[in-house]
């Protein structure tokens, strides 16, 4: 069985090698996934128009301050209670009257507001076209969830003043905001067991924008305060 | 096995083919171009990022401005000290300079739609995100006065870059 000469070495697959190592790298190197957390800030006001004047019981008073200490309503509190702390104030099951207002929807206001939109919408300029048809869907959405929540539906008219001191930390800053988000979150989640049953996990962006509508995020960023 | 046996002959193999050489090389070039893509400014600032849990995905549409908040890094700090800096672009720069960043960016993203429709680009302007990427021992304060800025920019969409953790 000898042989002259040692077979070529076949290079077909050294392509495919290639290609597999090239997945490898792709699949397993993280690209650093950045995520947010989005904020819009408040408008700048000249001085001419006074800012809209909010109910003191409607405000809940956050602060982070240095040293990772935190304020609820002038009280200082650990991060872990804040959580609670807020879902509580938002749902104001007792009508306490130091707390946020909570209303049920008002059935005849939405449907005035759908009134309102497919009236704009026929009337609409082609550029705006896009917004009003969004706007009647919203409109629409918020039929639904009335429809699906009924007296559930209840919206606080509370703003969240997150605020911070100069020399607080970041990190302290964004737990504390983040610890906000959760609250919402699972106020969301609650309703959705209770009326779905299913958490938020489990829902579809329909569902989950009936949701957000039911608890409405309203968390305002203060400049910091000495 | 004895197919492998008695190969003591000392003659010239084939020359080995190099038709997947190219194959090599390009997929040494794909994976810096993956690799790198993600860092395409020199990081001028040190930045360790906050962690969150409640957060949102970016859309890749929106054009976006990114502004770092952090100490400047080791070799920079003869010139810039060792207090939190901002950096624009790739350079470290003063406070005031972010409202002509600002002004550059949506400049930059009206011309790059300028051919298409200029109303695009404009209203593409109006939704840029600027994103922040501040360290996580940043003070407050140094925070605040860089959303001031936005805010006299009418920049006031703004996204806090953290590291998710579930």
């Amino acid at each position: 069985m000898g042989r002259r000469q040692s077979p070529e070495v076949n290079a077909g697959s050294m392509a495919d090698i290639a290609f597999l190592l090239l997945i490898f790298f792709l699949v397993t190197s993280e690209m650093s996934k950045e995520a947010g957390m989005f904020q819009l800030l408040p408008e700048k006001t000249t001085d001419s128009t006074p800012p809209k004047k909010i109910n003191e019981r409607n405000i809940i008073n956050v602060l982070a301050r240095e040293n990772d200490e935190l304020m609820f309503d002038g009280e200082s509190v650990s991060l872990n209670q804040i959580k609670e702390l807020i879902k509580e104030r938002i749902l104001n099951e007792g009508n306490n009257s130091n707390w946020p207002e909570n209303k049920v929807a008002d059935l005849n206001k939405i449907k005035e507001r759908i009134a309102i939109n497919r009236k704009n919408l026929e009337e609409t300029t082609i550029e705006k076209q896009v917004s009003n048809e969004r706007k009647l869907k919203k409109a629409e959405l918020r039929l639904k969830a009335f429809e699906l929540f009924g007296n559930d539906f209840k919206t606080s008219e509370h703003v969240i003043n997150l605020q911070a001191t100069q020399g607080a930390d970041y990190q302290t800053y964004i737990s504390l905001k983040d610890e906000l988000k959760q609250a919402y979150t699972e106020l969301r989640s609650e309703l959705a067991k209770k009326k779905l049953g299913r958490g938020w996990n489990d829902l579809n962006l329909e569902e989950k924008g009936m949701l957000k509508m039911v608890y409405k995020e309203n968390i305002s960023e203060a400049p910091v305060v000495q | 096995m004895s197919k492998f046996d008695g190969g003591k002959k000392k003659k010239d193999g084939p020359a080995i083919s190099t038709a997947s050489l190219p194959d090599i090389v390009f997929m040494l070039l794909f994976f810096f171009m993956v690799a790198t893509n993600s860092k395409d400014n020199e990081a001028s600032v040190m930045v360790s990022l906050p962690s969150a849990v409640e957060t949102g995905k970016l859309e890749d549409k929106t054009p976006t401005a990114y502004i770092q908040l952090g100490i400047p890094v080791k070799a920079m700090q003869k010139i810039y000290g060792d207090k939190t800096a901002i950096q624009l672009n790739d350079a470290i720069k003063r406070k005031e300079d972010i409202r002509l960043f600002l002004d550059e960016k949506r400049a930059s993203i009206k011309s790059t739609y300028a051919e298409v429709s200029p109303e695009i680009g404009v209203s593409k302007a109006k939704q840029m995100i600027v994103c922040l990427k501040v360290d996580k021992k940043t003070k407050l304060g140094v925070v605040s006065e860089v959303k001031e800025e936005l805010r006299d920019g009418a920049a006031l969409k703004i996204n806090y870059i953290v590291n998710e953790t579930k």
